[in-house]
């Protein structure tokens, strides 16, 4: 039987303030680096990217970008049982790709302590969905500790790797955009001793074929059994408030919300909120009249405690769609009769809207000027190009999941229903994510598709990571770039080209012939990001304003740097180019019929990095 | 094993700024708001201050709207709700107006005049409010607005890049951030690298100047 006394959290050292600001991503790395870790490996994906880049530049931990998050928990998972603590980074859709080892990791256990981070975006500020992690350590019967700040962020990282090896099993750490993005005082501690262990042989443990997986899972149920016992008594269960009245179960940055909105309410904040610590949550409920349970989200905890026979109020008042906040936690009170009703003030009208935009001069933007223009139906991707969905450009039909593109253009092609030549769009880091499978699919079943692989060297996204294409490591080490063209072409795909995007003319002609081609083919553009790894910044280019015939043949770009003037031409409102942020990249004076874009005199200083 | 804090006390002298002195900072994505905040952020840290910070980025940094958020003193989280904040430092007019269900009546206002007209969405460019209407509509709710020409003051000290800094700089010669001065500048001076720290500071000054010039 463990002791709770195993996880030494809230041991913080005291002493002077040596407190420091913190994201809850870099609060995750020092819990991390205090645990000891020598292997640290994610793919980058909003929230969680910053986990990895804030202790890139160590020497004594290897810290690495892997190809997906399927790869990275394999990784992370070989060097566990190698006897070296490992963390594993990604958002939450890419546990959606890890968890097919990530329910088998359930079965082996670990060898050094192996923890995964899964950073949910409730109110999808950067995702595609906002589905609730929490579901997987159900599903895989894996424990799951939600920090609720940045302090917890260090400390339960930290007490996550002992947990992993106290209790032989990965344990996944689910954060939130807010909890991993917002800033509060962690105060550091000194990096643990690596204790790397070495590899012990023991294929009844690590080779899950079904007879040896058969016996495992009766020691996961049982270490299940083990772990709610353990979180009865440890120091994850939290109580705080007085009174009999009612009663609030909460987790992670809800119980925040709670507290703000309900500075004195009794609550019970789970910081191990699965396996669930019952017999604690029962005399909880067992102390107040009313029990409410607020969390983010789906109704995990509300739909636990009612199956354990537990009464308890709480969707019903706490939406189970977006995020919450205080004042969203108030007004659920308030329905349920807890709170009295505040001033109502009539919300104000919203003011007009600025979404987001492909950069001046990004590479991505003239294919899609030319797949519009062509009639394709695009079947889209993940990454910055998802933007081309939006006017001006409209032209993507689809964006689903990383690497979706190529398989739903085989499909599409497939049903016979497209309508036009089917073309998929995908970035060269979400091409090598989980593109290729789809393109030996397409390569496979001879689908009569175009891929268009838009290959800007980084993943952008997210801010600019290496990937296995760039030739480069996460820590800017040199390394073996993928060839993309090679690849192609060793799958089977006959018809390769690569082609000029900032040249919109070879483009269309390049897009045009691909999709005249019988079978698979492939474009791979190849201009690099403007914004990394380095700024490309070349001679800007301004509009004649006696020449611009007001067209607004340029306006269909969508490109930030072209702005309107208040000087008209038959009525139509003619435009000017913002210099300073121009990049040069030509595209708008190689649609410009009247000739009136030009290069600016003389070079002038743009102010930017080169 | 919690950063522990009181909940915010209720609001006293309405003419002051209460211990937690909420902040909202506002702008476009690529005009610095994030790195402003946690200029900020970590002055007050510097400064024995208890400080959060909040902040989304991610398909907002695409030229979208950006808001950041601080709080200081006793507290839970960086969140400021509507009606709350006292201090709003806005980069662009528009996003200065998005700001306007979270300011407090007694929060003063500072708003950079130069306009981000967002692209493509008009084909006239007819639809955006003039700077004019967004002050009316903030000062029906603010105490205090002051329009600031922040871009052409960061341009004057030969890079736009600091209108960021400028408008820190504003605020705080005016003192309405409750994070000391020398904090601040030691800050960005700490988080600037070095072949640029001049000209950082000297970005902050031109702010201070204005600032101090503006009756609060």
């Amino acid at each position: 039987m463990s002791s709770p006394a195993a996880v030494s959290i809230g041991t913080t050292p005291t002493g002077a303030d040596r407190r420091v600001l913190l994201s809850g991503n870099e609060a995750v790395a020092q819990g991390a680096v205090e645990a000891g870790i020598t292997m640290a490996v994610g793919y980058p994906g909003t929230p969680s990217t910053e986990i990895l880049e804030s202790i890139g530049d160590r020497r004594d931990i290897d810290v690495r970008w892997s190809p997906n998050e399927k790869v990275a928990l394999d990784v992370a998972l070989g060097a566990s049982l190698g006897g070296a603590r490992a963390l594993a980074t990604m958002k939450h859709v890419g546990l959606n790709v890890a968890a097919d080892t990530f329910m088998t990791s359930a079965y082996t256990g670990v060898g050094a302590g192996l923890v995964i981070i899964t950073a949910d975006d409730p109110g999808m500020h950067s995702s595609q969905n906002e589905q609730d992690n929490r579901a997987y350590a159900r599903m895989a019967g894996v424990p799951l500790l939600e920090p609720s700040n940045s302090a917890e962020a260090r400390e339960f990282t930290r007490a996550a790797f002992e947990l992993s090896e106290e209790f032989d099993t990965p344990v996944l750490v689910r954060t939130t955009t807010r909890v991993s993005h917002n800033r509060g005082l962690v105060e550091p501690g000194p990096r643990g001793e690596p204790p790397v262990a070495g590899f012990r042989a023991d294929p009844s443990k690590y080779v899950m074929i079904p007879g040896y997986a058969r016996a495992r899972r009766p020691v996961l149920l049982e270490r299940l059994r083990r772990l709610a016992e353990y979180a009865d008594s440890s120091p994850f269960t939290q109580e705080f408030g007085s009174g009999t009245d009612f009663g609030v179960v909460t987790s992670g940055i809800s119980h925040h919300y709670v507290r703000e909105a309900l500075p004195d309410a009794r609550i019970l904040k789970l910081g191990m909120s699965y396996p669930l610590p019952m017999e604690r949550i029962r005399r909880f409920a067992d102390s107040v009249d009313r029990l409410f349970v607020v969390e983010e989200l789906d109704p995990h905890l509300e739909n636990d405690l009612l199956a354990a026979g537990i009464a308890v109020e709480g969707k019903a008042f706490f939406p189970q769609e977006g995020e919450l906040d205080p004042d969203r936690v108030r007004r659920g009170f308030v329905a349920a009769g807890v709170l009295e009703p505040g001033p109502e003030s009539e919300p104000p009208p919203v003011p007009m809207a600025r979404p987001p935009l492909m950069c001046p001069g990004c590479p991505h933007t003239p294919p899609f000027l030319a797949l519009k223009r062509l009639g394709a139906v695009v079947t889209g991707d993940i990454g910055c190009y998802t933007l081309a969905s939006l006017e001006p450009l409209a032209a993507m039909d689809t964006c689903v999941a990383m690497g979706s593109s190529i398989g739903m253009a085989v499909g599409m092609a497939a049903s016979g229903g497209a309508g036009a030549p089917v073309v998929a769009t995908i970035g060269d880091s979400t091409f090598l994510h989980g593109g290729v499978q789809g393109l030996a699919e397409a390569v496979y079943s001879q689908a009569d598709i175009t891929v268009l692989i838009l290959d800007n060297g980084t993943t952008a996204m997210t801010g600019g990571q290496e990937h296995p294409g760039t030739g480069f490591t996460l820590d800017r080490t040199e390394t073996t770039p993928v060839d993309l063209v090679a690849l192609c072409r060793a799958l089977g795909v006959k018809d390769v080209n690569v082609v000029d995007p900032y040249d919109l003319a070879a483009t269309y002609n390049a897009l045009e012939a691909a999709m005249a081609t019988g079978g698979p083919s492939v474009v791979i553009t190849n201009r690099p990001c403007v914004e990394s790894p380095t700024k490309v910044r070349d001679r800007a280019y301004e509009v004649i304003a006696d020449a611009c015939t007001a067209c607004q043949a340029c306006m269909t770009i969508g490109c930030p740097s072209i702005v309107w003037t208040d000087e008209f031409a038959e009525g139509r409102r003619k435009v000017r180019i913002d210099t300073l942020t121009c990049t040069g990249c030509t595209l708008c004076a190689q649609i410009c019929t009247p000739l009136a874009i030009v290069p600016v005199p003389e070079p002038v200083e743009t102010g930017h990095d080169h | 094993m919690i950063v522990e804090g009181a909940p915010d006390p209720p609001p006293g002298d309405p003419s002051g700024p209460s211990p937690t002195c909420p902040v909202v900072i506002a702008g476009v994505g690529g005009q610095g708001v994030i790195s402003l905040a946690r200029i900020v952020g970590r002055a007050a840290v510097a400064a024995g201050l208890s400080a959060r910070v909040g902040q989304i980025y991610g398909l907002s940094q695409r030229g979208g709207s950006v808001e950041a958020t601080v709080r200081f003193g006793p507290g839970r989280t960086a969140f400021v709700g509507p009606g709350e904040a006292e201090v709003v430092v806005a980069l662009e007019p528009l996003e200065a107006e998005r700001t306007v269900p979270s300011m407090s009546p007694r929060a003063t206002v500072l708003v950079n005049d130069t306009a981000v007209v967002p692209t493509g969405s008009s084909r006239d460019g007819g639809s955006y409010p003039g700077t004019e209407s967004i002050l009316e509509r903030i000062r029906a709710v603010a105490a205090r607005v002051h329009l600031v020409n922040g871009t052409d003051l960061a341009t004057g000290t030969g890079d736009i890049r600091l209108l960021n800094t400028v408008m820190l700089g504003v605020a705080a010669g005016m003192g309405i951030l409750p994070v000391p001065t020398s904090n601040l500048a030691g800050e960005l001076e700490r988080s600037t690298p070095a072949r640029r720290s001049s000209a950082t500071l000297t970005a902050f000054r031109v702010g201070l100047e204005t600032g101090e010039g503006i009756c609060r």
